[in-house]
């Protein structure tokens, strides 16, 4: 079995139990992306789509995990779009039909609309510099390395291996060329730093029918979540220092297995994170379980096409918290939000094009 | 109006004490998701009727100040109310224990 087909069943694994896992990892009053007050929580109907959703999601699975053993890298990358685009489809029925229930029998008549912020912080958050200084000893150790490298290098840097590890282009050595991989974990750090600051900046969602709940667990989610971030920028460099040893061949292995590895290693740290925390944190044991309100929260369904994507014009927020799933989203009605998006898109793009340039 | 509104009576019912420190009017849209516009106007409002004043940094903090212009307000707005209460033929009593009453449910705090 070639390494990239290993990935892509770890991809495809990560995915599908993490959509198995969903319906009961989003907040109670959220089910399938439809705002509902919390007295509707226990509908046979709801029951009934969760359990159509798992059937479905896990006869996908099945199918198109049994489908890439047979298929090349391409039909495989296909096929895993294929299976984010089918998990929508699956999503987006059960959405409608709970929806229309919703709307149909009239859930959110009578109901206290209420939206409840917090005035000062009631929990501490996380100092991101403190969590990216391990990336930065990581570059450092790759800057001071290079230097003590460099004068052995040999006349030409291999820049890409071929599936079996051998190399297979070279570029003539300079300081630029044998330092650009450091360039890139540069960037990548910046970009997990940029990430961790709107993360930790976004709103969080309060249930006045447990405000302090659901605080606690929102502002927890957000401190555990940056710094999963940080942590899976940690191993991402620890790829980019391995591969840059393989560059200047001071590695004992050039496996690609070796390389990812790191990579995979945080990948399986989020997905743990994400599974123990649940949507927003609410998986999270609150230490005080506080008030219980009769209000309930805006019904805001109007907002997310599609019941994925979100827009709102009036709303000054870059990042929201997704409608289902683990994570936040962009505000596509927000021009920061499209800045946001684009200055990140120019940080992994640029390092890209220098080196593309160069080799 | 309505961001108005609920800060007064958060005020008043002592869930926002004296000297606490709102959040920035920016900061308050993000985490309601409204306009940033809306927020600001109520904030101004909220200082020009003495509910908020300004600190050094900027920021809007809690204020309980019984200026002038507003006791002498309150005084005609009640004048107003008590007279169109007796002309629909209200005792004394009736009004006063229905003013104790508002009184009560605004100090307990009872919503927001």
């Amino acid at each position: 079995m070639s390494a990239f087909l290993l990935i892509m069943i770890f991809i495809f694994l990560i995915m599908g139990i993490l959509m198995l896992l969903m319906p009961d990892l989003v907040p109670k009053t959220l089910p399938f992306g439809v705002r509902i007050p919390p007295g509707y929580i226990n509908e046979p109907l709801i029951r009934k789509m969760k359990a159509y959703f798992r059937i479905y999601v896990l006869f996908l699975l099945v199918v198109l995990l049994a489908l890439i053993i047979f298929s090349g890298i391409y039909e495989q990358i296909v096929l895993l779009f294929l299976f984010i685009a089918l998990e929508y489809v699956g999503y987006y029925s059960v959405r409608r039909r709970i929806h229309s229930e919703k709307v149909r029998k009239r859930w959110y008549e009578n109901k206290n609309e209420t939206l409840v912020v917090e005035i000062g912080a009631s929990q501490k958050k996380i100092n991101i510099l403190l969590w990216s200084i391990p990336s930065i000893i990581i570059i450092l150790i790759s800057v001071i390395s290079l230097y003590f490298v460099y004068p052995s290098l040999p006349n030409s840097i291999p820049t890409n291996f071929n599936a079996s590890g051998v190399p297979d282009s070279w570029v003539a050595k300079m300081p630029l060329n044998a330092s650009l991989l450091i360039i890139m974990m540069v960037a990548i750090t910046v970009i997990f730093y940029l990430l961790d600051m709107v993360i930790l900046r976004s709103r969080i969602e309060i249930d006045p029918s447990m405000p302090e709940a659901s605080s606690y667990q929102a502002n927890a989610f957000k401190n555990l979540m940056a710094k999963s971030l940080s942590v899976m920028g940690w191993f991402l460099n620890i790829t980019f220092l391995f591969s840059n040893y393989i560059i200047w061949n001071v590695f004992p292995s050039n496996d690609f297995i070796v390389v990812i590895t790191p990579v995979i290693i945080g990948v399986s740290i989020i997905f743990a994170v994400s599974i123990y925390a649940g949507a927003q944190g609410s998986r999270l044991r609150s230490p005080s379980k506080g008030n219980q309100g009769s209000d309930v929260m805006r019904d805001d369904d109007k907002y997310w096409i599609g019941g994925a994507i979100y827009f709102n014009r009036d709303d000054p927020a870059i990042l929201v918290p997704k409608r289902f799933g683990i994570g936040w989203t962009l505000n596509v009605g927000n021009i920061l939000a499209w800045f946001f998006f684009i200055l990140i898109i120019l940080l992994i793009i640029v390092p890209l094009i220098i080196m593309r340039l160069v080799y | 109006m309505q961001i108005y509104d609920q800060i007064v009576e958060a005020i008043a019912s002592g869930k926002l004490e004296e000297g606490t420190t709102l959040p920035s009017a920016r900061r308050l849209a993000v985490d309601l998701g409204i306009n940033f516009h809306t927020v600001n106007k109520a904030y101004n409002l909220l200082r020009e009727r003495g509910f908020l004043i300004m600190n050094r940094k900027k920021m809007f903090v809690v204020q309980k100040s019984k200026d002038e212009k507003f006791i002498e307000n309150l005084k005609n707005l009640e004048e107003k109310l008590i007279n169109e209460a007796i002309a629909k033929g209200m005792s004394e009593n009736e009004i006063l224990s229905i003013l104790k009453n508002v009184l009560k449910k605004t100090k307990k705090g009872d919503s927001l």
